[in-house]
């Protein structure tokens, strides 16, 4: 084919200036380090690589999530096995007091020491999480959880559970409202309670008792009655005409009583007429708990029938407090394995995070051994191309006329 | 009667025609669009010597341009592709750079808006976390605004460039058509083809062809028309249409083309295809205006989303929480050819039902209808567009109100214009609702075992809501609300009430008692902010099948594909107007060295021809001579 002047030259310069924005491109992503600089360079690479930067970034604030509930979990953590030093301490005291050597001047010594531990209790109970968030006032953590009032100690913060993302998947609460923690809890046995009739006159006491069989119990109040010094009966007193469930004769100290899959055990001498009440457990608190220690510890137990009450009590009190550090044992167990599930969570998070690295760095980073070697070669084209072209140029029929 | 001193004479003339021809192709080697030009020998008429015809010499018949008008054409239809594909991929480059960011882009924002949610989430009560919170919807807010600028300057950007090219086109255009009347005389004048002035007005038709695509026509003596888009006339003989930009009557905020003829004024916007102005149109069609909606659509879908929840919530103060995030209304443009009085006005009914896209109005005297303004698309809607009963269509609500005439048209943009008012609603750190308005508890001492869920707002608006109502059971069945009438409970199952929902499960006992009321004092409650990053990363657009982030990568990945393709269009155009070039050059284009071996003949042939001179000189000196003695 004819070629023109302009055209020889056209091309040259055109393979030329090809040549050395390939060169750019090149030079571009070595200094730069990237494959590409914006979308258009490679479209798809860009748009997962915006996708894997923003998994990056949301396991970044997933990781602060998880360091700011760690440590709001480790600070309950240490409030709950407070709480758990203070019942077995009370616990402790009420067994001592539940000795008959005791005088009631020795008794009113542990009520002293159960009062500083109420007090203390309290104290544990409002405590924060280093930032002034009360830990067991559920969300209203502006709010001091629980005040002392006349009528014992009440709650004031709500029954509201904050979650908290540790993962894209899972949410984890970062605490326990106080309800969940100091108050409904299931007294006595956890089915029913008993107690020792006001009225009675023997020295008849009654245990906190134990469900033998769950499927007969029905959940009514009943009274066990004595028609004599050794024949009793049951009677559910729910209905406004008191119905017999049970009745028994031949009875002895330490002998147990069995009705509806409910066992009791009344020791001592029950008088006839005695009667002792076995009704559905109702949920009390831990400050109560320990305001009923008090008060049985310093009520008067001259009379054999004051002494069956008190040893009644002592053993409902003994109890409630095991009641209350099961209580304290499970949400320490819960504690527990929220903690262990932001660690679970922490190493999957790694696991993905080298995973991610490595995508990331196989669509955005560039090959250096490739890259520059490309670039050497492109260096190399263009010199060619400039070379060629002054040697072309340079051609002319013109110089030999 | 032959002669050797005419035969040599004639030679002379020739030849001087050729190198003159030669000299003049090698001073235009760089002239562009020149033709090179070959000067045409033909033998003079010969005489008859008795019985024999002796050669009398030679004539100069022409001097010829040598030009294909094939290839000419060819490769002015590739240039102005190549102007058409490099206008756009050079735009779209633009776009890419600004989007295509993804270190510091829209991506990175909404990310950073997000981790702030989740910072308030796990610190509710802190005013630090809020006001950063606050802060990063602000710098959101400014990305999106940003963004927005920079793709409405562009629109100016390409409306004055319209406005320059469209001067240059008028301009080109009257030089073609004072070429064609020099063109007319000097063909009738000499009788020759004006070499020269055609190759000038070929250039100036190239020059054309790269800004816009045009037809052209040979017609009489000299005279080529050219016609812009559907045949309308640019040039006719020797007189040029001006093409002029004016306001498009669907939309102030674009221009159009209309061409000024004798005649009057017609709009070819819609027929400019081709070329620089081409290659713009369809950038601004295919992607700055998708780009501009689809930023619209996300900005309205990150204030819906957040808006909503954000009004289920309850703030620091104890308040109900209002709007987060401000947004522009829905644009509304009157076509400058209306005659009625109505001011129509649309709000947005529901956000995922949005479409980007933008709509007419039209009123046909019987009713309306309404289509999609890029597809033309038919859109089914419901409603007569009185308050009372307004047009519903595609998560619009339009009034036309009282006063459209027939004909009238209207021009909706749902979503361009709401990034114009895209802000943070409000700057106190503790107006950010991140806890729910309501609270449900049990009541201390209940006997059953049941439990309540926290609840959920249904109705943020219900008067009611923060009133302290009690779920008292009235048997282990059945309880009341406030008092109200007995309802059956079934564990598990809703209970609502004042635009709240609770559940209760477990087993109540009579009596048992439950409590929902306002939550004004939970400074550590984090379920509403905790809501508001879920509904965030929630699909929400696209019938739900899109959540924000993949919105935004998607415009992203979009627009980064798009100017892919432009780049690789443009460059394989690129070598094929090489190509064209190349082969319009082989016959056309000027080569030194053909012209210098050229030169070299003539001028030896020059020298021949001065030595037949002489030859014939000497020939009459011996005739003279012999004479004379």
């Amino acid at each position: 084919m004819r070629l023109s002047t302009a055209a020889i030259h056209r091309t040259s310069i055109g393979s030329i200036l090809d040549q050395q924005t390939r060169l750019a491109r090149t030079q571009a992503q070595v200094t730069s380090g990237k494959r590409f600089q914006s979308a258009a360079e490679d479209p798809i690479a860009a748009t997962r690589a915006a996708a894997l930067d923003r998994t990056v970034a949301d396991n970044k604030q997933f990781e602060r999530n998880s360091n700011i509930i760690e440590s709001r979990l480790s600070y309950e953590e240490q409030s709950l096995s407070d709480v758990t030093l203070v019942l077995n301490r009370a616990r402790e005291l009420a067994l001592e007091g539940a000795n008959s050597t005791l005088g009631q001047g020795e008794r009113n010594m542990l009520a002293t020491e159960l009062r500083q531990l109420v007090g203390e209790l309290v104290d544990v109970s409002n405590r924060d999480d280093g930032n002034g968030d009360y830990l067991f006032a559920g969300t209203s953590t502006g709010t001091k959880p629980f005040a002392r009032g006349s009528s014992g100690v009440s709650y004031v913060g709500d029954q509201t559970t904050r979650f908290i993302r540790v993962s894209g998947s899972q949410a984890l609460a970062d605490g326990h409202p106080g309800t969940e923690v100091f108050m409904n809890i299931t007294e006595a046995n956890g089915t029913f309670r008993t107690a020792v009739a006001a009225a009675n006159t023997g020295s008849g006491t009654i245990d906190v008792g134990t469900v033998t069989n769950p499927a007969a119990w029905v959940a009514d109040n009943y009274t066990v009655r004595f028609t004599s010094a050794t024949d009793w009966v049951v009677e559910d007193d729910t209905l406004p005409t008191p119905v017999q469930v049970a009745s028994g004769s031949g009875f002895t100290s330490g002998s147990s009583i069995q009705f509806l899959g409910a066992r009791v055990t009344i020791t001592g001498t029950p008088a006839t007429g005695d009667a002792f009440t076995v009704q559905p457990s109702q949920d009390t608190d831990m400050f109560s708990i320990l305001d009923n220690l008090i008060n049985t510890l310093t009520q008067a137990t001259g009379l054999p029938s004051d002494r069956a009450v008190f040893q009644q009590q002592i053993g409902a009190s003994i109890a409630n407090l095991d009641q209350g550090l099961d209580r304290v044992l499970s949400v320490r167990a819960e504690v527990g394995t929220r903690l262990s599930a932001i660690d679970s969570a922490a190493n999957a998070r790694e696991a993905e995070s080298i995973d991610l690295q490595q995508l990331l760095s196989d669509l955005r980073d560039v090959d250096y051994a490739e890259a520059i070697s490309r670039l050497n070669q492109e260096y190399a084209g263009l010199q060619a191309a400039q070379q060629a072209y002054t040697k072309i140029s340079q051609l002319s029929l013109f110089d030999y006329l | 009667m032959p002669d050797m001193l005419g035969t040599g004479l004639s030679s002379l003339r020739a030849l001087q025609r050729a190198l003159d021809t030669t000299a003049h192709n090698i001073a235009n080697v760089s002239t562009p669009g020149y033709s090179r030009q070959r000067a045409e020998f033909t033998t003079r008429q010969p005489s008859v010597v008795g019985s024999t015809w002796i050669g009398n010499g030679v004539n100069t018949s022409q001097v010829r341009r040598i030009y294909d008008q094939f290839l000419t054409a060819q490769s002015r239809s590739s240039s102005g592709n190549l102007a058409r594909l490099d206008a756009f991929a050079t735009q779209a480059e633009r776009l890419d750079n600004m989007l295509g960011d993804t270190t510091n882009g829209l991506t990175t924002s909404l990310q950073s808006y997000t981790d702030a949610l989740s910072e308030v989430s796990s610190t509710p009560g802190s005013i630090p976390a809020r006001q950063v919170l606050l802060s990063q919807g602000r710098a959101l807010a400014q990305r999106l605004q940003d963004y927005d600028k920079r793709l409405r300057d562009m629109s100016t950007d390409i409306d004055t460039q319209f406005a320059g090219e469209a001067r240059e086109v008028t301009l080109i255009s009257q030089g073609i058509a004072r070429l064609n009347g020099e063109i007319t005389v000097a063909t009738q004048t000499s009788g020759q083809a004006p070499n020269d002035l055609l190759d000038q007005r070929d250039r100036l038709i190239d020059q054309i062809a790269t800004k816009v695509s045009v037809t052209t026509i040979a017609e009489g003596a000299g005279n080529v028309n050219v016609f812009i888009g559907n045949g309308q006339p640019l040039v006719l003989g020797t007189t040029a249409s001006e093409i002029t930009t004016v306001t498009d009557p669907f939309d102030p905020e674009r221009t159009q083309f209309a061409l000024k003829t004798s005649t009057g004024t017609v709009d070819i916007s819609r027929a400019v295809s081709g070329g620089t102005l081409g290659g713009l149109l369809d950038w601004r069609r295919e992607m700055l205006e998708p780009a501009r909606n689809e930023l619209g659509r996300i900005s309205l879908a990150i204030a819906s989303q957040v808006n909503a929840q954000h009004h289920e919530g309850m703030d620091l103060n104890g308040a109900l929480g209002g709007d987060f995030f401000t947004v522009g209304t829905v644009g509304i443009d009157d076509v400058t050819t209306n005659t009625g009085t109505a001011v129509p006005t649309a709000t947005r009914t529901n956000i995922s039902a949005i479409t980007g896209g933008d709509y007419v109005l039209a009123n046909t005297g019987s009713g309306y209808t309404l289509r999609r303004q890029d597809t033309g698309a038919a859109i089914t809607f419901t409603g007569t567009g009185t308050l009372a009963d307004p047009i519903l269509a595609d998560g619009l609500s339009i009034v036309v109100g009282a006063g459209s005439a027939s004909g009238d048209q209207y021009i909706i943009h749902p979503t361009r214009d709401a990034v114009l008012g895209f802000n943070v609603a409000f700057t106190d750190p503790s107006r950010v609702a991140a806890a729910a308005p309501i609270r449900a508890a049990a009541t201390t001492g209940n006997a059953g075992n049941a439990s309540i869920t926290p609840g959920e707002v249904l109705d943020a608006a219900n008067a009611q809501l923060l009133t302290t109502a009690s779920i008292v059971f009235t048997s282990a069945t059945t309880y009341t609300i406030n008092g109200g009438a007995a309802q059956t409970y079934t564990a598990g199952s809703n209970v609502d009430a004042n635009g709240w929902r609770v559940q209760i499960n477990g087993t109540p006992a009579t009596g048992d008692t439950f409590t929902v009321r306002s939550n004004a004092g939970a400074t550590g409650d984090n379920r509403n902010v905790f809501a508001i990053s879920d509904a965030l990363g929630a699909g929400v657009l696209d019938g739900g099948t899109l959540s924000l982030a993949n919105a935004v990568s998607r415009l992203t990945a979009d627009v980064g594909l798009q100017t892919r393709t432009a780049q690789v269009n443009r460059d394989a155009e690129a070598a094929v107007n090489a190509d064209d070039l190349d082969a319009r050059d082989s016959v056309s284009g000027v080569n030194l060295d053909e012209e210098a071996a050229n030169m070299l003949r003539y001028q030896q042939a020059y020298q021949a021809a001065a030595q037949i001179i002489a030859t014939a000189s000497n020939l009459f000196d011996s005739l003279l001579n012999a004479v004379r003695r």
